[in-house]
């Protein structure tokens, strides 16, 4: 319902409430007695009766209260009676007191003011259709002065013009009236009517006759006739007729069309024509009674009437003797038409069309309106339906998790990746926090996932269990949602499962440790001898020292001193064959690096130590050029070892056709610009095949016969997971020099002399 | 060669197997003398007298093997017994074709080491009187005439006398005196004494 509806219907519902306060405005009170000359029947009353209504409805001065009383005098029209009848009405009016009497036709006039003054003494009188000598009369007369009326004039002319209008070649009129008073009225009227056409028209005297003769006459008129009916109250048989049922009856036996002055017979068998119109002289009685009311003199106000008539035709009879209605003077109204379907329904069919016309603009509008829903519902549907299959048919497990922790949606990958559905997250919000594996809840509960004012997604790494129990890695990208307004609507999170990604990491990293151990174990391979050889000889220092002592205790005069000289002896290269044992298993070890500040001075005295003496590196010197009170380095002792063996088993190779007074390393350890330590490791050898020069770190890329081409890749691996950086140059003066940095530690600088 | 007591020479970088050694050696009754690198060994210009000498196979510098060929060269009489950490069978080789002694693994056990040291004196014996011998042949060999040493030489590839004047275009009798000659100078009693000292001397014979 439109709003404006809302407003008008209590404006309409306190205008009924209201009325009667409108109604309740005061009005004078005026007693009209109407008294009709015929009997109630008398059809002319009743529409001139309608008129008086209509004239006082009108109104708004007065309180008009009608009184009515029909006189018959026509049927008992002798002097005892009208005595009588106005004894009865003297009698009847004497309790209350009448304001204006409206008398209709002359016969009620003339009883009226014969009785007077006894009766009604002093009371205005509108006399309602007289003649025109009847006012000639009154204005002659005394009463003219409390009376004053509507006159008939002499309908006749514009009957007969109207007659000959239409059938202008008539020849005869028949004229039919009755015996009564006012059916004699009737045909004085017309007889003088009459007389301006009697040159051209011959009269048909039908009057006074009986009904049987009159209709029997009616039916053998000449052609070129018409009937002009006055009235028949009474037939000259002496028979009453309702006049107009009488003109029915006279009609139907005609074989000629019917005429007649008032439009009380409109319907009746006449064919109509400029007529009087009883209904306009009530309405105008009427009006006289109320200017007569507000006070004017009855003797002030001329007599009324002239414009008492209607020009009207009965389409029947039009029909019935071929009147075209184009022949019908301008203006003309054209009753008992048959009602078109159109004109029978018109109220109904208007309003059925408006209805329609309302329900159709409704239903219009409702389809339109349904379709645009459906249409914008549609592509609500299929927007949703395209972003449900974006997110339905990601590979991650999305989410979106309302601020009180329930979920809003849920990707159905959750079920792939964690085993458990949609539902059951739904059912169960905390399920997330519990298949999350203990040790790493710190990780989760260490990130910021409920953040509101977070523009940055955070994104974490965690392990869960999933239904199966199975393992698996979840990394967790997650971001506040917030609307236009800025109100916090939770959080959206994307769950990659990165199980498969950390496996072959960790396999990665698995298979670099694995090789890293392999190339290890081959250069530890091609260092047996010296293994050996470092293992032997505190062996072979103890079993020596272990005789020694034997001996020097055996003697007949036991040397205690030699044999605790040899006691010392054994114990310090037990302790010396110990280390080496941790030193090669240190070397041999697998294992992932572990990073310890270490003085990277020791570094190269542990694994010079190592190498000392392998058959390797016979004939090679080593000198070493070891700056004291470098800064500590952050490293695994290993890694930098095989760094070192690497270097200096290839400076080896470098010189193995070099002549034996230059096989020679320098191995130097010093301070580098940035606070680090660089280490490097020169050779007087062939030096570097400029050809080789940028493949050189490159993995399985080899000069050697024999080699795997990983010991320097190795080492660069390692060099660049300590921080540092590796490198290879040519010596201007021969040979070359691989050389690697290791960024300090933020802790102080080694002690010196290490 | 005048010490009754042989000195052992001890040359090992490493100071543990040095001194524990030596501490071992002097325990049995042994002079010893260490050294740190063969350099020093060298260095020290040791008159050769009895003893031995026990050398680290692996030294940086001048290695265990490369003195050995240098005392070889040198025509020292001084044995050699290596120690070794870790040896291998071509080294070792290399070490016996050398002259070496004894070629031991550390850690060795002390009766090898103290066999290995009386076999190397025993043999440093041995080796001195058959070169003193041969010096004493040569001395000899050298109081010959030319004439008389062309004759040794023949006699001594078992030719008879008539055969040796005949190629050398002389008399019987000539051949004869040189050889009564020869017999004198050489001091050999008999004609098989001539020979083994010829066989002596053969690697020393002068070509012809």
């Amino acid at each position: 319902m439109k709003p404006i509806y809302w407003f008008v219907c209590p404006a309409l519902l306190l205008l009924l409430i209201f009325q009667p306060l409108y109604g309740a405005e005061p009005k004078e009170a005026k007693r009209v007695l109407v008294l009709y000359s015929e009997d109630k029947t008398h059809p002319a009353h009743e529409m001139t009766e309608q008129g008086i209504q209509e004239g006082f409805r009108s109104n708004p001065l007065f309180d008009v209260q009608l009184y009515t009383e029909y006189l018959d005098v026509s049927r008992f029209g002798d002097p005892p009676y009208a005595r009588a009848m106005a004894d009865l009405l003297r009698r009847k009016y004497s309790g209350m007191e009448i304001h204006v009497i409206i008398t209709v036709y002359p016969h009620a006039l003339d009883l009226l003011l014969a009785e007077r003054p006894a009766l009604f003494p002093g009371v205005p009188v509108i006399a309602a259709i007289i003649g025109r000598s009847n006012a000639e009369n009154l204005e002659r007369s005394p009463a003219r002065r409390f009376v004053t009326g509507t006159i008939l004039g002499n309908p006749v002319t514009a009957v007969m013009d109207a007659a000959l209008h239409v059938r202008p070649k008539t020849k005869h009129i028949a004229l039919v009236a009755g015996t009564a008073p006012n059916d004699s009225y009737v045909e004085q009227g017309f007889r003088f009517g009459f007389r301006a056409y009697a040159t051209k028209i011959g009269l048909i005297d039908l009057t006074k006759l009986s009904m049987e003769e009159t209709l029997s006459r009616v039916g053998s008129l000449p052609p070129d006739t018409f009937v002009m009916y006055a009235s028949i109250l009474r037939d000259g048989a002496g028979k009453s007729f309702v006049p107009r049922d009488a003109l029915s009856v006279i009609a139907r036996a005609s074989n000629a069309p019917v005429f007649s002055f008032s439009d009380s017979y409109l319907g009746f068998g006449i064919v109509g024509g400029r007529l009087v119109s009883l209904r306009k002289h009530g309405r105008e009685a009427a009006s006289l009674a109320l200017r007569v009311m507000r006070g004017e003199l009855p003797a002030s106000i001329p007599f009324g009437g002239e414009q008492a008539y209607v020009t009207v035709y009965d389409w029947r009879e039009l029909k019935r003797w071929g009147i075209s209605e184009k022949a019908l003077p301008p203006g003309s109204i054209v009753e008992f038409k048959p009602p078109s379907m159109w004109e029978q329904h018109k109220k109904k069919v208007l309003g059925g069309l408006f209805f329609i016309a309302i329900e159709t603009l409704l239903i219009i509008g409702l389809v339109v309106n349904l379709h645009k829903r459906r249409r914008a519902e549609a592509e609500i549907a299929a927007s949703a339906l395209r972003y449900r299959t974006v997110a339905d048919y990601t590979h991650d497990w999305e989410y979106w998790s309302a601020p009180d922790g329930a979920f809003n949606y849920i990707s159905p990958s959750c079920e792939r990746i964690t085993g458990y559905s949609v539902r059951d997250f739904m059912d169960d919000p905390s399920l997330f926090l519990k298949i999350i594996l203990p040790e790493d809840r710190g990780t989760w509960d260490g990130h910021d996932h409920d953040a509101r004012d977070r523009s940055k997604p955070q994104e974490i790494q965690f392990r869960i269990r999933t239904k199966g129990g199975e393992i698996r890695w979840i990394d967790h990208t997650c971001l506040p949602v917030n609307d236009a307004q800025g109100k916090f609507l939770g959080v959206r999170a994307s769950n990659r499962d990165i199980t498969a990604r950390k496996k072959a990491e960790f396999d990665a990293q698995q298979q670099r440790n694995e090789l890293a151990h392999v190339t290890r174990v081959t250069a530890m391979g091609e260092l047996t001898s010296s293994l050996a050889h470092e293992l032997n000889q505190p062996l072979a220092a103890i079993r020596n020292y272990a005789n020694a002592a034997q001996r020097f205790l055996s003697q007949s005069e036991p040397n205690l001193i030699k044999a605790r000289e040899a006691l010392e002896g054994i114990v310090r290269d037990d302790k010396r064959a110990a280390e080496v044992i941790n030193g090669v298993r240190g070397l041999l070890k697998k294992g992932e690096p572990r990073y310890r500040p270490v003085h990277m001075n020791n570094v190269i005295e542990e694994i010079l130590a190592f190498t000392r003496s392998d058959s390797l590196l016979e004939g090679l010197s080593i000198e070493t050029e070891l700056v004291p009170g470098l800064p500590i380095v952050l490293g695994d002792r290993v890694q930098l070892q095989q760094v070192l063996l690497n270097l200096m088993l290839n400076a080896l190779d470098a010189m193995n056709k070099a002549k034996p007074d230059l096989r020679k390393i320098v191995i130097k350890a010093e301070n580098e610009k940035d606070g680090g330590v660089r280490v490097s490791v020169r050779d007087f050898g062939a030096g570097i095949d400029e050809t080789h020069r940028e493949k050189l770190f490159e993995p399985f890329h080899t000069t050697k016969p024999g080699g795997m081409g990983m010991g320097l890749a190795i080492s660069a691996r390692i060099i660049l997971a300590h921080g540092g950086s590796i490198q290879g140059e040519n010596n201007p003066d021969g040979g070359a020099t691989f050389y690697f940095t290791v960024p300090a530690t933020t802790e102080s600088k080694g002690p010196p002399g290490t | 060669m005048t010490e009754t007591k042989p000195t052992i020479f001890i040359v090992d970088d490493d100071p543990s197997v040095r001194e524990s050694t030596k501490l071992m050696l002097e325990g049995v009754g042994f002079n010893v003398k260490t050294f740190a690198s063969a350099q020093d060994f060298i260095s020290a210009k040791l008159q050769e007298g009895l003893g031995c000498l026990i050398l680290d196979v692996r030294m940086p510098g001048i290695s265990g093997l490369d003195l050995q060929e240098k005392l070889v060269s040198a025509e020292s009489l001084l044995p050699v017994i290596f120690i070794t950490g870790h040896g291998t069978v071509p080294m070792s080789v290399r070490a016996m074709k050398a002259g070496a002694v004894d070629f031991l693994q550390k850690p060795f056990e002390e009766q090898d080491l103290l066999d290995a040291i009386n076999r190397a004196i025993t043999q440093q014996r041995e080796k001195k009187s058959k070169k003193d011998e041969e010096d004493e042949l040569q001395q000899r060999l050298k109081a010959l005439t030319s004439r008389e040493y062309e004759v040794f030489s023949l006699l001594v590839t078992g030719m008879a006398n008539k055969e040796i004047a005949y190629k050398l275009g002389t008399s019987e009798r000539t051949v004869k005196a040189h050889r009564a000659q020869i017999m004198e100078k050489m001091k050999a009693g008999s004609f098989a004494d001539l020979v083994r000292f010829a066989e002596k001397l053969k690697t020393h014979l002068p070509d012809h």
